[in-house]
């Protein structure tokens, strides 16, 4: 027989790993992991750290986010955990096609008496849940994408009420509960628990501070960052095995009655504050600062919005008090959002037009802050950073 | 042996289409020769062996060659497929029409076979055609991407070299990814 290349192929071996990349980067996301068993080959190519950046670059992918929110009360229609609603659909991006989203996958592991699972935090494509508001004990890390989920160690203390603060990167995370410290006025306790280390760990700081609100910290520069009261923010650095805290100031001219939140918006840390005004509605605004300097603590407005220009008066003169800051949009700085009416609105600061993303979801108003997420997907499904030593746990 | 009853008409083919002239003025243009791993012999207008970059250096570096152009990774069936679908762009280069040479394209591509479209792909690279390859791509994309593990390996002949327990392991760590494929 003479030594000539075959007719047919036999196998994909004539294929070069550089092409082969070049069809599966026309996949969605499913597909590719999919493929992972078609062969080693395959597997070798998608699993590759470059395949996912080479991914990324192509596509010139964005990350995709939606708000996360959950309506656990629908009217006077009795839920259970199946009844609990994600709002998160991803509109037109390729790799999220809208579905029915649902923390259902866990919540059937994990919650045999059916009760809704809470969601607690998001982070890099991970969210942080709880089995319960109040008395939280068992927590969980689950990515709603590929259904991957982790339960952490039960936290040494049970408290009532703590404060949650949830950071994740590729490699590890981190959770942090903040509990007032019901004997002495001026401590906080933390307890902090790390991915790396797989226990918690707890650490007091002295902080002479009134309140704790119920709002996941906003993680900007890996430093933790709660609300703790109308004009103060507390921040921490849960990577640093330190006593050390910082107290940084909202900007306030004079005590007024008002509704604010901090957040993230274009990587920059930002607070959005609606003031109210009984005697002058005409006055009620809406500012937008952002943190110019995050070191001297430095306050910068970048916009103010008189609400009469939004809304009209009528409106205001009986809703005033019901127009509560939820959200910034995470990466366009002219977007935020609010709880009004009963809906949750987005609000565009150039045309200082307003328009209504949900039905009527609740009344009597059980979405607050602390139940909206600005959940920003990663371009690629992140792994959750598995704890050390509780694989290694019989 | 298939190659060889192909064979003929697939040179007598390429020989009857190649004369047509498609200007107004039937100047008799260059032709080139190459030659398939399985020694079948193409002859190409020299604007259609343009189109193949690998080609075009070929005789970049040997500018005085005439001889034969021999394309040792390339086989007679994928090769005539190629040229077919070089030749039309030629016409497009010259008339541009998008919506034209669109619709073109998804003929072209609808009627290959699977198998064609497989064997292609190493051919549009080894001749760096990449339009060609741009458009395979994507079709090979399209006809997988709903579809089984099994399928796939079907469609590229690829072996599975996983135990069974390896794949197992795989589909449930991943199992997120295999909700809602299509019936192959």
């Amino acid at each position: 027989m003479k030594n000539t290349t075959t007719y047919f192929l036999t196998d994909d071996s004539e294929i070069p790993d550089g092409v082969l990349m070049e069809i599966l980067f026309r996949l969605p996301l499913k597909p590719i992991f999919k493929f992972k068993c078609v062969s080693k080959r395959w597997l070798s190519v998608i699993s590759d750290p470059s395949f996912a950046m080479a991914r990324i670059e192509k596509k010139s992918l964005s990350p995709a986010w939606d708000l996360l929110f959950c309506y656990m009360h629908d009217g006077d229609r009795e839920f259970s955990a199946r009844d609990m609603l994600l709002r998160l659909t991803f509109k037109n991006h390729p790799d999220f096609q809208p579905r029915n989203f649902s923390l259902e996958f866990l919540t059937r592991e994990v919650q045999p008496q059916n009760q809704p699972i809470k969601v607690l935090a998001t982070s890099n494509g991970l969210i942080l849940c709880c089995n319960s508001q109040r008395w939280q004990t068992d927590y969980y890390i689950c990515n709603p994408i590929t259904t991957q989920w982790v339960s952490l160690p039960r936290p040494p203390l049970v408290h009532e009420r703590v404060s949650i603060g949830f950071s994740s990167g590729d490699r590890s995370y981190k959770v942090v509960r903040i509990v007032k410290s019901s004997g002495e006025s001026a401590v906080l306790n933390l307890e902090i628990f790390s991915s790396d280390i797989g226990e918690w760990r707890q650490q007091v700081l002295s902080c002479p501070i009134v309140g704790l609100l119920d709002l996941p910290a906003i993680v900007y520069n890996e430093i933790m960052h709660w609300s703790v009261s109308l004009s103060t923010i507390l921040a921490y650095d849960p990577n640093v095995n330190s006593d050390q805290y910082r107290l940084i100031n909202l900007p306030i001219e004079k005590w007024s009655l008002h509704l604010g939140m901090i957040g993230l918006c274009s990587e920059r840390l930002c607070y959005l504050r609606v003031d109210v005004d009984d005697i002058r509605p005409l006055n009620a605004s809406l500012r937008v600062w952002e943190l110019k300097d995050y070191d001297s603590g430095e306050w910068f407005m970048r916009s103010k919005t008189l609400l009469v220009d939004i809304a009209s008066l009528d409106y205001l003169s009986i809703s005033n008090y019901l127009i509560m800051p939820l959200a910034f949009h995470p990466f366009d700085t002219d977007t935020v959002y609010f709880y009004a009416r009963g809906c949750i609105a987005s609000c565009d600061l150039r045309t200082k037009r307003w328009a209504a993303i949900t039905d009527k979801l609740i009344p009597g108003g059980c979405v607050n802050e602390a139940t909206v997420f600005p959940f920003v997907l990663p371009p690629w499904p992140t792994q959750i950073p598995q704890p050390i030593s509780v694989c290694s746990m019989s | 042996m298939s190659s060889s009853t192909d064979s003929p008409t697939l040179t007598t083919e390429t020989t009857q289409l190649s004369p047509q002239p498609d200007t107004e003025t039937a100047k008799p243009t260059k032709k080139i020769t190459l030659k398939s791993s399985d020694n079948q012999i193409f002859e190409v207008e020299e604007s259609v062996a343009m189109e193949f970059a690998t080609v075009k250096s070929f005789f970049e570096d040997s500018p005085s060659s005439t001889d034969i152009v021999p394309l040792p990774n390339v086989t007679a069936k994928p090769l005539s497929q190629v040229i077919e679908f070089c030749k039309e762009q030629i016409k497009f280069k010259a008339n541009p029409d998008e919506a034209q040479k669109k619709k073109y394209n998804a003929e072209f591509l609808t009627e290959k076979s699977d198998k064609d479209l497989v064997d292609m792909i190493p051919v549009a690279n080894y001749l760096e055609i990449k339009d060609l390859l741009d458009v395979l791509n994507q079709a090979v994309a399209d006809r997988i991407e709903n579809k089984s593990v099994e399928y796939v390996r079907n469609f590229f002949g690829i072996d599975n070299d996983f135990t069974a327990e390896e794949e197992a392991a795989l589909r449930r760590e991943h199992a997120w990814a295999y909700e809602g494929v299509d019936e192959d």
